[in-house]
């Protein structure tokens, strides 16, 4: 067995001491840059960027790796305990997260949160080692026309991701989607919605959308309401971390679906935890028999994103490792980290740097143990953050958002973004339009657009393109079958309902 | 008494008038192209009427319900985007320091009481905890005083 | 008043002359504009540890992306014209500004260039399953097809590169703009396009995995990565000349008598073997010229990328 040799070569090396140190660094600022909100993984890996210098190349990488997927772990904390998401990828973790802390599970929620990380994570890592090269190939067959019909797919699917009226949550994916547009244009370099100012050429930050419409908001909705003293202290002791057996039978599926969708999105450049956390929720609220549990504490709405958003970290590597395309700027920061030391990766890179690969993939183990074994016994330090008063809590809240901001850019404009968008969220929440399908249009749109004018060159013109290519076709077809269904599933919904009420009265 | 839903109403009237003012800046500002090559106008054209149009909607529904109370307040935001503010001000000028008290003093008065121990207490703590995690942890390369005289 | 001038002469020049002895004497910033981890971003990471040991001053880099690298320059163009912040950036500062209409700022006037100080060589590559293995094989391939080019963006080098090569070749493929190398070379693998230029390193693995053909270098002088492959000169184009240099910029209002003790300074240290040793594995080639080489250089290259979106009707 050529795979077990790799294997045992690989966790030689991932097992040296330096590079369990580093591991551990990483798996450790890591966390710390999760938990908090506002510090985004890009920023937390750019500053630490330069130690690569010095390092040999695979420990450098651990390191860095280290970083990206213990930033999806601690995420959910804040998520859950605060109703912040700690990054964008985690914003989703909130709508169910946070309820069950108030109903006094926050430990469960924690608990279960670092399960789902550490089983989305493994899905990732062993698609990673068993698949990479066919994957790759596989994810060459997506042109601009399947990332089209795919964005558009999750666009429909997720339409419904927020309680309250879908023409409300649509409202806020175009809005969403508008936001993302801000900046230089791409495909024409033409300087959009930016009223001269060079700063915006870059687009909006996702950090300071996140933060304003999720942190500053939700702080500005909490002073003077959110009390200690309304938390039970039996609620927040580490006993308190044991799941029901109903929260575990509920469980095993989403993190079964969580994980294929975060894979699947994972090796796509340009998509990523984001978009896999947000579609793995929508898919879970779809298909569930009980859809109205959901935004009121409803396990399933935790588990699916976090096992998504971790495998989709773990399978980010792929495209990156096999093909040299980084599917985003943090995965460019990796690429960086093994061009700096003549290492050009591409299809050869598993073959000529088989320490460095295989290294690489079993420090991913290595890491994701560290993270369980750190993560559960923080839950009780991080649960205790509840006692903290609130009056001490939320300035230092803004203040971390406020500095993880600046931090992407040490731009000033950064911050009077957390501001705008502050304002937006609060007047968001005054008016009852949801925040996620807002973020997730943010973070779709850009690509949608791209993708599609991309596709039109290339069909020169013709619409057909979308359903003539099979895959497109495919996706389109499921996209179509979304629609139906969730208008028939609404009707009945609707029919119940009106039902209930006629009961009722 | 209103009988429809005025906050509704007024949302709606908010991401209609956004999509509207958006998608003539764009058609005015962007050329649009062809389908087969287009401009960068075209797709936020098309986006801002759609919002335009889902806003419409919003307004007409809420003319079918019941309405129901907002939650206002206008102290505590203030106060939390004022130090939002302050923050940016002070910190390209003034270095993280005097941007850490600033935002802290000024977001805590949202609370609409003053505690001026606990606030000097928080003041020093975030003094002493921000650096450390952002400068010795992270490496940030920001100066923590940086006078302009 | 003779003396009167010479007096202030001398004192202009002693000024000038304290100037560049004390210089640098703070943090000198390296701003790049674009994203850490690139090429690019290296090269500055190695010179800033460089030239910080050879003047004993910190010296640090700092990453403005976005705009196609004009959101950087624009930084640049509104520091202290004191030395102390100083552009590292690529060729996209003579192409970008062809093409970008709505610039707050002119490149030409605030700006002055150091000096360039190491090149990326560009190579033309086709997916290898075409078959295609000649320059030649591939303009003959696709007169009259319905091909398409790929680009890393409007406005990069890889667009002009692109442009100059259908131009020289009477070639009139559709060209499609990606968002960076990454995606386009992604696409040629894919065969959602057909051709595309790019930077030797970025491409060099795949085309040693037989996944890509290089058709030519766009030089006039074969790169060590791929030593076969041969020269636009040789295959007949001798106008494609398509570099992505390295250059240091600042504000046009520092002294001339700093920009050539600046000049002076990092020429010596690139050309040192200990720093071509420190860049040999990011394969960028390293170069040096003379301020006054410098700007004429700039001023043709600027001058032809202009004449050349005219004449390809490239524009927003």
């Amino acid at each position: 067995m050529e795979l077990l040799g790799n294997l045992g070569m690989g966790l030689g090396v991932a097992l040296s001491l330096t590079n369990v140190f580093y591991c551990f660094l990483g798996a450790l600022l890591g966390t710390l840059v999760g938990v908090i909100p506002g510090v985004g993984v890009l920023a937390a890996i750019s500053m630490l960027f330069p130690l690569t210098f010095t390092l040999e190349p695979t420990t450098a990488l651990i390191m860095l790796a280290g970083i990206w997927y213990g930033t999806t772990y601690g995420g959910s904390t804040a998520s859950i305990l605060l109703n912040i998401p700690g990054t964008p990828a985690n914003a989703v973790t909130c709508l169910d997260g946070y309820p069950m802390a108030q109903q006094g599970r926050g430990g469960v929620a924690l608990f279960m949160t670092t399960v789902a990380s550490f089983f989305g994570a493994s899905v990732g890592v062993i698609l990673l080692m068993l698949f990479t090269p066919v994957i790759a190939s596989y994810a060459l067959k997506f042109g601009s026309a399947e990332y089209f019909s795919l964005m558009l797919m999750g666009l429909v699917a997720a339409s419904t991701i927020s309680d309250g009226s879908a023409i409300k949550g649509l409202a806020m994916v175009a809005l969403g989607i508008l936001f993302g547009l801000v900046g230089m244009d791409t495909q024409s370099a033409a300087a959009r919605f930016t009223f001269g100012s060079l700063g915006l050429l870059d687009g909006i930050s996702l950090i300071a959308l996140a933060m304003g419409v999720f942190g500053v908001a939700e702080v500005i909705m909490s002073i003077r309401r959110v009390g200690t003293s309304s938390i039970d202290p039996e609620s927040v002791k580490l006993k308190a971390i044991k799941p029901t057996r109903d929260d575990v039978r509920r469980s095993w599926m989403p993190m079964v679906r969580g994980s294929t969708m975060g894979s699947f999105f994972g090796t796509l450049p340009g998509t990523g935890p984001s978009i896999a956390a947000f579609l793995s929720y929508a898919v879970e609220k779809r298909i569930s028999k009980t859809p109205e549990r959901f935004g009121k504490g409803a396990i399933e709405g935790i588990m699916a994103p976090e096992a998504a958003n971790n495998a989709a970290d773990q399978t980010a590597f792929i495209p990156t490792l096999s093909l040299g395309v980084p599917g985003s700027a943090t995965m460019a920061l990796m690429l960086g980290a093994l061009m700096i030391h003549g290492i050009a990766p591409g299809p050869t890179l598993i073959t000529s740097q088989p320490q460095l690969f295989w290294g690489l993939i079993m420090s991913f183990w290595v890491g994701n143990v560290i993270l369980l074994i750190l993560n559960i016994p923080l839950i009780g330090v991080w649960v205790r953050m509840l006692m903290i008063p609130y009056h001490l809590l939320f300035p230092s809240v803004l203040l971390f958002i406020c500095i993880g901001a600046y931090s992407t850019t040490y731009n000033a404009l950064s911050v009077w973004q957390v501001c705008f968008f502050g304002v937006a969220g609060y007047a968001m929440r005054i008016f009852g339009f949801p925040g996620a399908p807002l973020l997730l249009g943010f973070v779709l749109g850009p690509l949608m657009e791209e993708h599609f004018r991309r596709a039109m060159v290339l069909s020169r013109g013709d619409f057909a393109t979308f359903f003539e290519r099979p895959v497109s076709a495919a996706i389109m077809a499921i996209t179509g079958g979304i629609l139906i269904w969730g208008i028939w599933t609404s009707n009945k919904l609707r029919k119940r309902r009106a039902e209930e009420l006629a009961r009722e009265t | 008494m209103l009988r429809f839903d005025l906050k509704d109403f007024i949302g709606g009237f908010i991401l209609f008038a956004i999509g509207l003012t958006a998608a003539g800046y764009a058609a005015t500002e962007y050329s649009l192209g062809s389908l087969r090559r287009m401009g960068p106008g075209m797709f936020p054209v098309g986006i801002a009427g759609i919002l335009a149009g889902l806003g419409l909607v919003v307004m007409v529904q809420s003319l079918f319900r019941p309405p129901e109370r907002a939650d206002i307040r206008i102290w505590s935001p203030l106060f939390v985007l004022s130090s939002i503010a302050i923050f940016a001000l002070t910190i390209p000028h003034f270095g993280l320091i005097p941007a850490i008290i600033g935002i802290t003093v000024v977001s805590s008065m949202a609370e609409l009481k003053v505690r001026p121990a606990n606030l000097a207490l928080l003041c020093l703590a975030l003094s002493l905890l921000t650096p450390f995690v952002f400068r010795v942890c992270l490496g940030l390369q920001i100066a923590m005083f940086d006078w302009p005289f | 008043m003779r003396k009167l001038l010479t007096a202030a002469a001398l004192m202009l020049g002693l000024t000038q002359g304290a100037l560049a002895a004390d210089y640098p004497s703070g943090t000198v910033t390296l701003v790049v504009p674009y994203s850490p981890g690139g090429n690019t971003d290296i090269f500055a990471r190695h010179l800033a540890t460089a030239l910080s040991e050879k003047w004993g001053q910190a010296v640090v880099v700092e990453n403005k992306p976005g705009g196609g690298s004009m959101v950087g320059t624009a930084y640049v163009s509104q520091a202290q014209p004191d030395g102390h912040t100083i552009l590292l950036t690529t060729s996209a500062f003579a192409t970008a500004p062809a093409v970008y209409k709505d610039l707050p700022f002119d490149p030409v006037t605030e700006m002055k260039p150091i000096g360039i100080v190491g090149y990326v060589a560009y190579i033309l590559i086709v997916n290898a399953d075409t078959g295609i293995k000649t320059l030649a094989e591939f303009v003959e391939k696709a007169k009259g097809s319905d091909m398409f080019a790929a680009t890393a963006g409007l406005g990069t080098t890889t667009h002009f590169g692109m442009e100059k090569f259908l131009s020289d070749a009477g070639l009139d493929l559709d060209i499609v703009h990606y968002k960076g190398g990454g995606p386009a070379m992604v696409a040629v693998l894919s065969k959602e396009a057909d051709v595309f230029d790019t930077s030797v390193p970025t491409a060099a693995d795949q085309i040693r995995a037989g996944k890509l053909n290089a058709l030519a270098v766009m030089d006039d002088r074969r790169v060590t990565a791929l030593p076969d492959v041969p020269t636009t000169t040789e295959a007949g184009y001798p106008d494609v000349q398509v570099r992505q240099w390295i250059g240091l910029f600042v504000p046009s209002a520092v002294p001339d008598e700093l920009v050539e003790f600046i000049n002076t300074e990092v020429n010596e240290l690139v050309l040192s073997p200990e720093f071509q040793a420190v860049v040999a594995p990011i394969d960028i080639n390293i170069e040096t010229s003379s301020v006054a080489e410098v700007n004429v250089r700039l001023s043709n290259e600027m001058a032809k990328w202009k004449k050349l979106a005219e004449e390809r009707g490239i524009s927003n």
